[in-house]
């Protein structure tokens, strides 16, 4: 390779000419010759190759880097509580459950960040749910949600108590706050993350996220800039149960914080409730087009509302009017993670794939018994929308 | 006249990925390329507002040589110019510094009045550019966006999605927008757009008209690094019931235990 700066270098000694990194490109930036031939136009260096690499030929140059100011101050381990009309959200209990495990791994004590308007009350719920502290940031100007005013509160507070780690809900809100607030930070942040550990070696957060739609997953690290900030996929991590436990309740003072100029909410109404809460139900009935009828449609969602469970909808059930669009599951749609999830005649497409992976148990109901749904069923019959209308007895 | 910059990404057509049983290695199944759908609903949601307010519509994409492709598409489809960031110093560029690089060629355009952005992209699956972008540049972000009212002179109006409210707001220009597939339906391109394209010159920057380094951009200054990636092993064994007694016995035991809990 000609350009000798370039960060991933080939070893000719060790290389066996083998192509597998040529294989493992998705970008066709390495073409075979004697050698490979690595494309410094083409390449992202997402280190695929060096991965593929079955005699270590391939390595990524990794240079001094920058630290944050306060990288070897960062200490402790924490979340940022998540509420939505006045209450707490489950990933916020997830996320203190993955971060009791992550601190005592650290030997290091979990805190909450808990910001808004009126949220004081909320504490004490975050201590049960296994915070060792709660930092409050009080503000009426908080009352509604912009993500502006919350990303600017608590880049404030993370720059004074400087965490080690900091984890968000990979919620639609939580992903564009996190976001804003790692830029603010001018740290780094793994989004959707749905296992994390501490490596025993570094000490540093490994951070595992699906992406390619889940067909492929990354580890990653945050080396040196601090906070390490993850946002985590919800529906994934358990939640300790509530007891009662010490912890101890730190109030911020917010004087001087002003509101964006910039922004102005004209009107703020509530959606209806049932709007809310569907994909957060323990059981979950996703319809595909392979249902076709919108009169099959309504009788399993009869026989849904008897076994406590939620209906809702592949893109294409979606596209065919089939389900509402607020109720598709996929990649475009909502992800889930019920405790049972009942898929009726979907295919499985990598679109609708990518968002069910969290489900702890899927059944699976479609004619076709080499559909890609089954790859991922625990139990799988192979029948028809109509096959099972007669099996729950709606028939008719 | 206003200036809407929209932001595109060359993605794989196909995001499948499985191991080769021989070697053992990540294999991807497709070479092929698109422009990141959600990107596309980005582009028609400046194009439609350009209809409304007069307006240049600038398209900006980052990636190899090849994501010429995705701008080539963008000026087919209705844009007026188009920028290629593409530099090897830029590759392994985490959204950090993804971001780092998009906002100085926005700082570079000089003046404009929205970014949009679409929500995610199908190959990285973030969904953090368009808001780390807002947040470099310190201008309002709109995620979760459920319609435009209109624009006026210096402010915005749009609705959006916070939870479980459904909000209104006013917000003054410049302000980024973060676009999905709700948006709306893509309009065809046409022969006139097509002919157009062919004729439009893409212009090229590079880390030197950015006026950025190697500490600043790419691998090595990504605050993030991938350490690890592998294609997730299907641990499921399918079971595979009969019959629809089986089946429902199956729901019925697990709702029990589902509902327990």
């Amino acid at each position: 390779m000609k350009n000798d700066t370039f960060p991933l270098r080939l070893d000719k000694e060790a290389c066996i000419s083998c192509g597998a990194c040529v294989e493992s490109c998705a970008y066709q930036a390495i073409r075979m010759d004697d050698y490979p031939e690595i494309q410094p136009d083409a390449c992202r260096l997402c280190g695929s190759c060096v991965e593929a690499c079955p005699a270590g030929a391939l390595t990524l140059k990794k240079a001094e880097r920058v630290v944050s100011p306060w990288h070897a101050n960062a200490e402790g381990v924490y979340v940022l509580a998540e509420t939505e009309g006045g209450v707490l959200t489950s990933v916020t209990f997830e996320l203190l459950g993955k971060a009791t495990e992550l601190a005592r791994k650290r030997h290091s004590v979990v805190s909450a960040l808990l910001v808004g308007a009126d949220v004081q009350p909320l504490a004490h719920e975050l201590i049960r749910r296994g915070a060792d502290r709660v930092h409050v940031a009080e503000s009426p100007l908080l009352a509604s949600y912009i993500d502006e005013h919350y990303a600017a509160v608590t880049a404030r507070l993370v720059q004074e108590l400087q965490p080690e780690i900091l984890l968000v809900g990979a919620t639609p809100k939580g992903r564009g706050l996190s976001a804003r607030l790692a830029s603010l930070l001018q740290t780094g942040l793994t989004a959707d993350c749905t296992s994390l550990d501490i490596d025993p070696a570094s000490g540093l957060l490994h951070q595992v996220r699906p992406a390619f739609g889940g067909n492929l997953m990354a580890t990653i690290v945050t080396p040196v800039h601090r906070p390490q900030m993850a946002s985590v996929r919800p529906g994934i991590m358990q939640a300790l149960p509530a007891e009662e436990r010490k912890g101890e309740i730190i109030c911020h003072d917010l004087t001087g914080f002003q509101v964006d100029p910039r922004i102005h909410l004209v009107c703020e109404t509530k959606e209806k409730q049932t709007a809310e809460a569907w994909d957060n139900s323990r059981i979950i009935v996703g319809i595909g087009r392979g249902v076709k009828k919108l009169e099959t449609v309504r009788k399993i969602q009869a026989w849904a509302e008897r076994i406590g469970a939620e209906v809702a909808g592949s893109r294409a059930a979606v596209e065919a009017g089939l389900v509402d669009a607020h109720r598709q599951v996929g990649q475009t749609g909502h992800t889930i993670a019920p405790d049972l999830y009942i898929a009726i005649g979907i295919s499985g497409q990598i679109q609708h794939t990518a968002a069910i992976q969290g489900c702890k148990h899927i059944l699976a109901v479609n004619p076709d018994a080499n559909a890609p749904i089954f790859s991922l069923t625990d139990q799988g019959w192979v029948a028809t929308a109509e096959d099972f209308l007669r099996a729950i007895g709606q028939e008719g | 006249m206003k200036r809407y910059i929209v932001f595109l990404k060359q993605v794989p057509l196909s995001t499948h990925v499985a191991i080769d049983p021989k070697t053992n290695t990540l294999k991807r199944a497709s070479a092929m390329t698109q422009t990141n759908p959600d990107d596309l609903y980005a582009l028609q949601a400046a194009l439609d507002l350009k209809k409304q307010t007069e307006a240049e519509v600038v398209a900006v994409s980052m990636g190899p040589a090849s994501a010429v492709e995705v701008l080539h598409e963008a000026l087919q489809r209705g844009a007026d110019q188009a920028v290629l960031l593409s530099s090897p110093v830029f590759a392994g560029s985490d959204t950090w510094c993804t971001s780092r690089v998009l906002a100085t060629a926005v700082r570079k355009l000089g003046s404009f009045d929205l970014l949009f952005f679409g929500r995610m992209a199908i190959d990285g699956d973030t969904a953090q550019v368009g808001p780390e972008v807002a947040g470099q540049l310190n201008i309002p972000q709109v995620t979760q966006l459920l319609g435009i009212e209109r624009v006026e002179a210096s402010h915005i109006y749009v609705n959006k999605q916070a939870d479980v409210m459904r909000q209104t707001l006013e917000i003054q220009l410049p302000c980024a927008l973060m676009v999905g597939k709700e948006y709306g339906n893509l309009a065809n391109p046409t022969l006139r757009g097509w002919r157009w394209a062919e004729a439009q010159t893409i212009v090229r920057w590079d880390e030197h008209d950015l006026d950025l380094t190697r500490q600043e951009v790419g691998l090595d200054a990504s605050p993030t690094q991938v350490v690890r990636t592998e294609v997730p092993r299907q641990e499921k064994v399918i079971q595979w019931l009969a019959d629809g007694e089986q089946f429902l016995a199956q729901i019925q035991a697990l709702t029990l235990k589902a509902n327990e809990r």
